[in-house]
């Protein structure tokens, strides 16, 4: 006979009821290690109502979940042990940076293992965020149209003086990504310049820089036309 | 060369008359060793599932992940203790549950 094991992983993408989501994942929420919030609007209601998850390690938050950053707060309070975070195409508009600054995040919860940001287009919001939750692992996929401005805003949220002092020697690991879909405005000698900036910088502090350019044989093609 | 088995089981809306009438069905689950499990069936048809289960003792003791795929009417008739108590306590290795939205079943369309 074998052993009977606990809901450890939990996926909930049914977009119709949020109440009925939240139901689900009270029931789960303490043995839970993994959660995926995957729906088709913003579940304010969820993450409003986010239980405690004392074994929570690792969440993932793909758009639309995350209506404002503010709703992050439940999910670091709620989540002791959350080591790793994935948001995605997070909705920044121009109340979005104040109530960031506002938020605090993430009070006194420990440093992320990895921390995962896929196409937030605001370079300062950006810069705020990762500002605001230390990570020893940072992984960002870019898709604005000035990359050169994004590799100076990452340079200055990572290794300004006062991000060095507020956690000093904490990042081992930053990967970054380019998307190739959008048309780009920066020239290339301003993306070298950037670039070489950013990994002197990550040399300097003993970071491994890790670096790719996502390229879409269809939009070249297209774009080619 | 080698030949992996099959190890997702998916049964939909519309394997609910196999699942009746078919014992065959029935011998071919048991024959694999399926760990992950995609149910599509409203709960009118959640009875057929479950006496599969209890049939093939080996899905309990090999599927780690469930994936429910539930329409809105569902989701408003069944209740997550029911989730707990009939499904999950009969795959008690179950690790991973995937809930997901499906389209309305036709049936409750028609009627």
């Amino acid at each position: 006979m074998w052993a009977a094991t606990w809901i450890t992983s939990l996926v909930l993408a049914p977009s119709y009821d949020q109440g009925w989501s939240l139901q689900v994942f009270n029931a789960f929420s303490m043995h839970i290690t993994h959660l995926t919030l995957s729906v088709q609007e913003p579940s304010s209601v969820v993450l409003a109502g986010f239980p405690e998850c004392p074994q929570l390690r690792h969440i993932e938050l793909p758009s639309p979940v995350l209506g404002d950053i503010t709703e992050l707060l439940p999910v670091f309070t709620q989540s002791p042990n959350l080591q790793h975070l994935s948001i995605s195409r997070l909705k920044v508009d121009a109340t979005a940076l104040r109530s960031l600054k506002k938020t605090q995040l993430p009070l006194s919860h420990a440093p992320l293992d990895t921390f995962n940001l896929t196409y937030i287009k605001s370079a300062k919001f950006l810069r705020a965020l990762i500002s605001s939750i230390p990570t020893r692992t940072l992984r960002i996929l870019f898709e604005s149209e000035n990359h050169a401005s994004d590799l100076r805003n990452m340079t200055r949220a990572l290794f300004s003086e006062s991000a060095v002092r507020r956690n000093p020697g904490l990042l081992k690991t930053l990967y970054l990504e380019r998307s190739g879909r959008n048309f780009e405005r920066s020239t290339i000698e301003e993306r070298n310049i950037a670039m070489e900036t950013l990994r002197e910088h990550c040399i300097r502090s003993n970071v491994e820089l890790k670096y790719a350019f996502l390229v879409s044989l269809l939009f070249t093609l297209l774009a080619g036309r | 060369m080698s030949c992996s088995l099959p190890q997702r089981l998916q049964i939909s809306y519309d394997a609910h008359q196999i699942l009746s009438i078919n014992r065959r069905y029935s011998d071919l689950v048991g024959a694999y060793l399926f760990r992950h499990v995609v149910l599509k069936v409203d709960p009118a048809r959640l009875g057929e599932f479950l006496r599969l289960v209890d049939a093939n003792p080996r899905l309990p003791e090999y599927c780690l992940v469930l994936e429910l795929w539930l329409d809105q009417y569902t989701v408003r008739e069944l209740a997550i203790g029911a989730i707990q108590s009939e499904i999950i306590r009969r795959l008690p290795r179950v690790q991973k549950l995937i809930l997901n939205s499906a389209a309305t079943t036709l049936r409750r369309k028609d009627g």
